[in-house]
């Protein structure tokens, strides 16, 4: 059985599961990389988020037609 | 339109109890036969709670015979078995939440109770809520009422099986990545995913905080609408949900058709579907125009960015939430549940928070673009059909990534963006299994994807399908 690492602050898993890991983080972070940049300024989520729903509602959402 | 061989809707239900013409007894004892028998099948239920059921049951005929006219009263659901309640215990799915005791009760299931709905037991689902599948280490997968060889979908595993098989009238899942609409749409069922932050999770056993919602499985949009009324609204003990009002039932359905704009998007923004989804889909606006929908073409912005970001915040949460137990009780963990999880850990916290700054303008430009001039998009939901248990069976880590991307490469966006979906049944294919689109729409526009649906159930004639039991 291959040795396992301590990673992580106390995960146990093999060098090659830890490369593993590594490689799904980086493909998740070039991900969102490729796309999602933020602007510059306040982000206090989740409340900056709601306020963009609320915002994205048609007046009445939920309501009347 | 005469409909054989079809299952009673939970608004069906009502009515017939707010008649006279059945009781919550009669009812319950429906339900609890139908369970022992398909229970062997399908494995929904992880907990069946027959007596205390059958107490309830005759609790809420005794306050219907003294003028009681709420809105589920009598009604036999069941839930997802990750809602907290008082002084008992909830799996998660899991082998290690069992040991914990609930301190107080989930908001919606406080709702449900105070609508009068009773519950029949504890539904399966994937460990922690996390799988797609709708496979279980712990308590055995879930299998789909259509043809028990085939996944359910998850992570609400059990309220899909449950539902489309006919032994609740309803139930309550969660949707962090497609929890509701996978079940729902592997099952044959509607699947609402509200908007982020129109039902409380408070008392809601997290998977994700940032894209946890809560929601239910029905056979109906009506039923959907009945147990969405109930649920939804402001709750103090969630200061993520919002203050805006919540219509009635019956208003959730009434939204007129005629001159709504549904768009369909052209250039598979999901990858390619298979064909005889593309027909159902093509199939399906076809009917929505018949009932004055006004069909017209719409883009959306790229969404691959959109499920990386849901990834990036799902995985890094869920590794906070689960760090501790994945240090100190690695082997209590399904392996592919503990590998799901590992990436949390190597993901920098600027790329969570990135992603997390930027979702509030992201959502503001997909709105822009896919809302310019349609009120909703029917959109595929999943891009296969409904994959065997042997197909899903989950061996190897980068097997399992692959898989999962696959199955919720269209719905994991839409928790990123917080907008809500309508997983809706559009038939059988030609191996009997369940076809089905999701449809999606502005937030807190649930009432729009509702009147949708009730308004294609209306005219198609295979929702309420029952599948048959096995022999």
């Amino acid at each position: 059985m291959a040795e396992k690492l301590d990673v992580y602050g106390g995960l146990k898993m093999t060098a090659e599961r830890a490369a593993e890991v590594q490689a799904e983080a980086e493909r998740i972070r070039s991900g969102v990389a490729s796309a999602i940049t933020p602007q510059f300024g306040f982000y206090d989520e989740p409340s900056h988020f709601l306020k963009a729903l609320e915002d994205c509602a048609e007046p009445g959402d939920g309501e009347d037609a | 339109m005469s409909r054989p061989n079809r299952l009673q809707s939970l608004a069906e239900l009502m009515a017939d109890m707010e008649a006279g013409r059945i009781s919550s007894v009669e009812a319950t004892e429906d339900m609890l036969r139908r369970m022992e028998a398909w229970q062997p099948h399908i494995n929904a239920f992880i907990r069946i709670d027959g007596d205390a059921a059958m107490d309830a049951a005759r609790a809420a005929d005794s306050a219907r015979a003294n003028g009681d006219t709420r809105p589920l009263l009598g009604a036999p659901l069941a839930h997802k078995d990750m809602f907290m309640r008082a002084g008992e215990r909830s799996s998660g799915g899991s082998a290690i939440l069992g040991d914990l005791e609930g301190e107080d009760t989930a908001t919606v299931i406080e709702r449900l109770n105070a609508a009068g709905a009773i519950e029949t037991g504890r539904l399966n689902m994937s460990e922690f809520a996390a799988g797609p599948t709708g496979h279980n280490a712990h308590y055995g997968h879930a299998r789909n009422p259509w043809n028990p060889d085939h996944i359910t979908g998850g992570s609400s595993s059990g309220s899909g099986a449950s539902v489309a098989a006919g032994v609740v009238y309803g139930a309550l899942g969660s949707d962090t990545g497609g929890s509701i609409r996978l079940p729902a749409i592997m099952c044959g069922l509607f699947g609402l995913k509200p908007t982020y932050g129109a039902v409380s999770r408070y008392g809601a056993m997290p998977r994700a905080w940032s894209l946890d919602t809560v929601g239910p499985l029905t056979r109906s949009a009506v039923d959907a609408a009945l147990i969405y009324a109930a649920i939804a609204g402001y709750d103090p003990k969630d200061p993520t949900t919002s203050r805006r009002a919540i219509p009635d039932w019956r208003r959730l359905i009434d939204q007129p058709l005629k001159g709504l704009k549904l768009a369909h998007v052209p250039g598979e923004p999901f990858g390619a579907v298979d064909a005889e989804t593309h027909a159902a889909h093509m199939a399906a606006l076809k009917t929505f125009e018949s009932l004055g929908c006004e069909i017209i073409e719409a883009t959306i912005p790229d969404c691959a960015p959109l499920y990386s970001a849901a990834d990036a915040i799902s995985k890094s949460e869920a590794a906070a939430l689960h760090g501790r137990w994945m240090r100190e009780r690695p082997d209590d963990y399904a392996t592919h549940v503990y590998s799901r999880t590992e990436a949390g850990f190597a993901i920098p916290a600027t790329v969570y928070l990135e992603a997390q700054a930027a979702r509030g303008q992201v959502v503001r430009a997909f709105c822009a673009q896919a809302f310019a001039e349609a009120d909703a998009l029917l959109l595929p939901s999943i891009t296969m059909p409904v994959p065997s248990i042997a197909e899903t069976d989950e061996a190897q880590p980068g097997a399992i990534l692959e898989m999962v991307a696959g199955i919720t490469r269209a719905t994991r966006p839409f928790n990123y963006l917080g907008l809500p979906g309508l997983a809706t049944p559009l038939g059988l294919s030609s191996k009997g299994l369940p076809l089905s689109c999701q449809l999606i729409a502005r937030p807190f526009q649930e009432r729009t994807l509702l009147s949708l649906g009730h308004g294609y159930e209306q005219a198609a004639d295979h929702i309420g399908a029952a599948p048959a039991l096995p022999s």
